[in-house]
């Protein structure tokens, strides 16, 4: 057959592709294979069509082909995808919160939206709620196209309507109690509102009745509730299978009935299965270890009695109780032994008394095999392939039974090293950023998990980079010479994604510009995961938002260039908090009598009420008043807060302005107005500076001083001060320190500008070191040290003083701090040997503390766990005082008396020179909580002060007036 | 250009010789997976040519909403072959079944002829046989054979066997002798409804789409 003769075709003169918008053409083309210049063909153009599709942009596509001067056109004529890029809840019930109804509804931020994606999202909100109790839920949805920008934005109105009301409660199944009697255990009622947590909250009320009963393997089944829509009632319905009473005992070593509940997990897990048995079994085998019971065995037995009683029995057979004293390695020269011996479980016996858990050692033949096996890694991950660990147990240490050491004998091996690593596949510039993060390198030891690590290290490199289809395989080959590897990495590094256009939606008060400054990407930049999993972080700590989503849109395409969709649910700009509670205080007044010099304790009912407003013109701004009412104190507290000031990240601004009525300290009740900035610069993750202008207002009231005093002490006093804060803080954990420091130093020049008060500088050095004690470092040594010294300067005052006795006066003629601004020590955070603000000097006439111009407070304490991990202990030892003046901080530094306080009359008028340091010791029980340990401190001062004041009746006379040695002191937070 | 390629264009070159022409499209999207209009256009000529009906006359609608729907099943059971790890049928197995094409059209001329009329080319038809004996392969593996409960091969015997045998005067053969060729009849009986159920299943769990015009 002769082949068929055939005209020319019609030539493509020119191919189009139709771009979503928002988007080139150009992005497109190179899809189309068919080329130019030739007749279309129709495989060509399928795999044309089919590459267009798979990026993902389009929801249809269409092929034609136009006739035009010297051939035909060819067009890809498409229908834009649109993608989720907002989705809200309005009028939704909580709970369930938003972002569980969108993890409910199934939609995704950055999908494809699908009309049948809606409807299927509609369904599974209504089931959804349904579980919450709301049976007639309805859920309307409704979809805005933005199309220049591709997006939908999905709002699902929800009117969830009443809450299904319990009509009734059946039981079926071995129950072993009437229905009336589990309906009462349930503590459900009739006719109230069934919440999931309600139901919830039955089962376990049920469950917890039969455990009540030794029924600890009881099983309630809740059916499908039954609904009644005419009525919007529900009918419940549970299965119960009550099983036999479980009795646990133990034989062998003798259990308080509460340690077995301790260590036993059937009673909190209320179910006796293998696996909870078991590991009870394990829970006393190392209760019993930790005892230095090292050879203990625990077997259990389960019995059935009869068909109604389970019996669990375990078994112990202790053995003698031993101690592990020493752990020693030999034939190490790769590790020393600190190194090996951070990594086994094993530990030696300690100092500490029997009762402390641990206290002889820890040991068993499976730990031992365990810290081997551990050793052997350590070895095989830093070159030594081939090595080899025995541990040898010596039952007898020299030659005394129950004494026992582990010796690992070591036999190293040779080290393989690596020889040489190729990154086959990577482009240039990645290779050289790669290299950077390998461990795997020429000359280091060679390990198989170090490949391994590298590899994923690569792997994350590349897909924070943008390569999101990157693959990475990594193999190991002999190099020539003897003990050593060639390591290659096969890299497929793929297309790199990138960033198109990011979209930021939800916002209406927050400004866009605010939350684009919390991204760290742009347009053009490489799609990094990291980037935005980030950048999400930091917007939902701004505190600004409930809820922020980053995402791509289209992420499963084939498209390179990604659009980015940042979508955030503003938080309430308003918030509001009350509160109600009881300050109790030691050292207060109350009694404004003379007598009362030492105060006693105060109580006053204490009302607080807070309010916030975020993003205050729309920026990451804050106004906040915090306020306070009580008897003993009244505060109000009006702040401005700007983070980012300026727009420099490191540099926040804070403006406050406050009222204070205080009355905590016996010599007088004060107001104190204040207005102020605050600025802190950033220096880092630890450090940072922060400069303060303030000015405030000080009147004091009925001050119990010398009458002499009044004229000066009792008139307002206005200051201005400015100052600055240098710290650091490198604690690992500033609400429960165990180990780091704090150092801070402050700098400030005050001016004040009531008659006859000196102006003044202040600097205060405040550091605090924490050391963790022992291999586990549970026990921590800490200390703090604060000093403070106010210099004035400018006017001084005469002040002339009255002997009451005698009559005769004398004059003085020197600086006045006003009386608020004196250091003032004594208390929970500070000595602890006095009560709240009674060291220091105190006014001759009336004995009231009057605060000094020098301030030194070291306390030192040792902090250590005492019963589990919750409870613990400190011992501490307080030394200082508040002092006159600085040069008589260093005069009375070694005094452990004052001067002038055994003597039985004022010779002098005037201030005695009373200054002295005082020394306390005291003991201490912290408890954890959530909210940080809560501290009970008895502290013993051992050289309390005698201090002298006037008393008019019976008969004019100069009394005298010892501090209590003993203080308490209960309170939330470490002292320091 | 290969004559092929050129008979091609002449097609493509007469579909468009007088105004715009839609040369492809999308016709259906199965759970986000495109089938082609011209995919579904050469299932239906297939099925004329496997079925030696000729190909004078254009494609009916019946004829290609059947095509579609075929390929909407053969895209569902792929997904699950793909799923399963099942290999594709081999190249040898492929082109055995070509050679009985060509056989069947009496030489190579012939068979060259049959797909011009068609408008298939042999790339074509070699895929489209492939994935014919993949899935089958596949759903052999997916229903493979279970035993036959010997209850129902007795009941077949009795009930359906002996009764015709006699209805045609002949000795009804003993059980022993027939009873493989009676599982065998019934396993694809159950078979064709167990593959039927199955699709079914498939259908109603994907998302299909059909575009419109398709």
């Amino acid at each position: 057959m002769a082949a068929l003769l055939l005209p020319p075709a019609p030539s493509v003169v020119s191919i189009a592709v139709q771009p979503p918008p928002g988007r080139s053409a150009s992005e497109f083309l190179p899809l189309v294979v068919q080329p130019v210049g030739q007749a279309p063909r129709r495989d060509l153009i399928r795999r044309s069509i089919l590459a267009l599709y798979a990026t993902g942009e389009f929801s249809d596509i269409e092929a034609v082909a136009q006739p035009t001067a010297g051939g035909v056109r060819l067009l890809f004529e498409t229908q834009p995808n649109f993608f989720l890029s907002v989705i809200r809840f309005v009028h939704s019930p909580d709970p369930p919160a938003a972002t569980e109804l969108e993890d409910a509804s199934g939609l995704v931020i950055g999908e494809v939206y699908t009309p049948a994606k809606l409807a299927a999202a509609e369904t599974k909100l209504r089931q959804r709620l349904q579980t919450y109790g709301y049976y007639q839920a309805a859920v309307v949805a409704t979809v805005a196209i933005t199309p220049s920008t591709n997006q939908a934005t999905v709002s699902f109105a929800i009117r969830a309507g009443a809450l299904a009301r319990l009509a009734q409660v059946s039981f079926t199944g071995i129950k072993l109690f009437t229905d009336a009697a589990l309906f009462r255990a349930s503590k459900l009622r009739a006719g109230e509102p069934l919440s999931r947590e309600r139901i919830e909250d039955a089962a376990s009320a049920l469950q917890a009745f039969y455990a009540a009963q030794g029924r600890l393997t009881a099983n309630i089944t809740l059916a499908t509730p039954q609904f009644h829509p005419a009525a919007n009632l529900v009918d419940l319905h549970f299965d119960i299978a009550a099983g036999p009473v479980v009795t646990i005992a133990a034989e062998g070593y003798r259990y308080s009935a509460g340690a077995l509940r301790q260590l036993l997990p059937m009673y909190q897990e209320r179910a006796a299965d293998t696996a909870l048995v078991e590991e009870g079994r394990g829970n006393l085998r190392n209760d019993l270890q930790n005892k230095g019971y090292f050879d203990a065995t625990v077997t259990y037995s389960r019995a059935q009695i009869n068909p109604d009683r389970l019996r669990i029995l375990y078994t112990i057979v202790p053995g003698p109780k031993q101690s592990l004293d020493a752990v020693r390695f030999s034939g190490n020269h790769y590790f020393d032994d600190d190194d090996l011996a951070e990594r086994i479980a094993l530990r030696a016996n300690s100092p500490w008394p029997d009762f402390v858990p641990g206290a002889r050692g820890r040991f068993s033949g499976s730990l031992a095999q365990g810290d081997a096996e551990a050793i052997a890694q350590l070895y095989r991950s830093n070159g030594f392939a081939a090595v080899a660990v025995h541990p040898i147990i010596n039952n007898a240490y020299r030659g005394a039974p129950n004494h026992v050491a582990v010796d690992f004998q070591i036999d190293e091996g040779p080290q393989t090293r690596v020889r040489d690593v190729h990154l086959d596949g990577a482009s240039a510039a990645n290779s050289a950023a790669l290299r950077q993060l390998l461990m795997t390198a020429p000359g280091q030891p060679f390990a198989p998990a170090s490949v391994a690590s590298d590899r994923n290290a690569i792997l994350t490199y590349y897909y924070n980079s943008g390569f999101q289809n990157a693959t990475c395989a990594a193999q190991s080959n002999p190099a020539p010479a003897a003990n050593q590897q060639d390591v290659t990495f096969t890299i497929s590094e793929g297309a790199p994604q990138t960033i198109h256009q990011v979209f930021i939606d939800g916002n209406h008060y927050v400004h866009r510009n605010v939350i684009a400054h919390d991204l760290s990407f742009q347009p053009g930049q490489p799609l990094s995961q990291m980037e935005l999993l980030d950048s999400q972080r930091q917007l939902y700590d701004s505190g600004l938002f409930t809820s922020a989503a980053i995402a791509p849109a289209n992420p499963d395409g084939a498209i390179l260039n990604k659009d980015v969709y940042v979508t955030v649910n503003e938080a309430r700009r308003y918030t509001f908090s009350e509160g109600i509670g009881l300050q109790v205080q030691g050292g207060t007044g109350g009694d404004a009598s003379l007598r009362d010099v030492l105060g006693h304790t105060g109580y006053s009912p204490l009302f607080s009420f807070d309010a916030t407003r975020t993003a205050m013109t729309g920026r990451d701004q804050t106004l906040s008043l915090k306020s306070t009412y009580g008897t003993l104190q009244k505060r109000a507290v009006l702040g401005y807060d700007m983070p980012d000031f300026l727009d420099r990240s490191w540099l926040r601004a804070d403006w406050t302005t406050f009222y204070d009525d205080t009355f905590d300290i016996r010599t007088f009740r004060a107001i104190r107005e204040q207005a102020g900035v605050q600025f802190e610069q950033s220096l880092g993750s630890a450090a940072g500076l922060t400069y303060t202008l303030e000015y405030h207002r000080v009147r004091v009231l009925s001050p119990l001083v010398a009458p002499q005093e009044i004229p000066i002490l009792s008139q307002p006093v206005q200051v201005a001060e400015l100052a600055a804060t240098y710290h650091r803080d490198h604690r690992d954990d500033p609400l429960d320190t165990h180990s780091g420091s704090y150092n801070s130093l402050q700098f400030g020049v005050d001016q004040s500008y009531g008659q006859g008060f000196a102006d003044f500088g202040r600097t205060v050095f405040q550091n605090r070191w924490y050391r963790p004690l022992g291999k586990e470092g549970r026990v921590v040594l800490a200390r703090s040290t604060q000093v403070g010294f106010a210099l004035p300067f400018g006017e001084r005052s005469t002040v002339t003083f009255t002997n009451p006795i005698t009559a005769a006066t004398s004059t003085v003629h020197d600086y006045v701090l006003p009386l608020p601004e004196r250091f003032l020590a004594g208390g929970a955070d500070s000595l602890r040997g006095f009560s709240i603000n009674q060291a220091g000097p105190r006014d001759p006439i009336t004995g009231f503390p009057v605060g000094g111009e020098a301030l030194l407070v070291n306390n030192l304490e040792l902090r250590f766990p005492l019963i589990g991990p919750s409870i613990g202990g400190v011992v501490f030892y307080d030394v200082g005082n508040v002092y006159s003046t600085p040069r008589q901080l260093f005069r009375s530094l070694l005094r452990w008396r004052p001067p002038a306080s055994s003597t039985g009359s004022l010779t002098a008028a005037g201030p005695a020179d009373t200054d002295f340091t005082s020394h306390t010791v005291g003991l201490g029980i912290r408890y954890k909580t959530p909210v940080g340990p809560v501290r009970f401190d008895a502290g013993f001062m051992l050289n309390p002060p005698t201090f002298q004041y006037f008393s008019a009746a019976p008969s004019p006379a100069i009394l005298f007036q010892r501090l209590p040695p003993f203080h308490f002191f209960f309170s939330i937070g470490q002292t320091f | 250009m290969t004559r092929t390629s050129r008979i091609a264009a002449l097609l493509i070159l007469l579909a468009i010789a007088a105004a715009a022409q839609v040369l492809d499209r999308i016709a259906v999207l199965v759970d986000g997976q495109p089938i082609l209009q011209s995919e579904i256009d050469d299932a239906a000529w297939f099925a004329r040519l496997s079925a030696h009906a000729g190909c004078e006359s254009p494609l009916s609608a019946s004829e290609l909403q059947t095509a579609r729907e075929h390929l909407i099943d053969d895209q569902l059971l792929s997904a699950a072959r793909a799923a399963a790890g099942f290999p594709a049928a081999s190249d040898a197995l492929v082109e055995t079944q070509l050679d009985t094409l060509r056989l069947r059209a009496a030489g190579n001329a012939p068979w060259r002829d049959q797909l011009l009329a068609c408008h298939l080319d042999e790339a074509t038809v070699r895929d489209l046989i492939q994935r014919q004996l993949t899935l089958l392969a596949f759903l052999d593996q997916h229903f493979s054979d279970a035993p036959e409960a010997e209850a129902a091969i007795d009941g077949y015997y009795k009930e359906v066997f002996v009764p015709q045998a006699q209805a045609h005067n002949l000795a009804p053969a003993p059980l022993d002798d027939v009873r493989a060729t009676i599982a065998a009849l019934l396993r694809q009986q159950q078979r064709g409804s167990a593959e039927a159920a199955w699709l079914k299943e498939l259908r109603a769990a994907a998302r299909i789409e059909i575009k419109g015009g398709g």
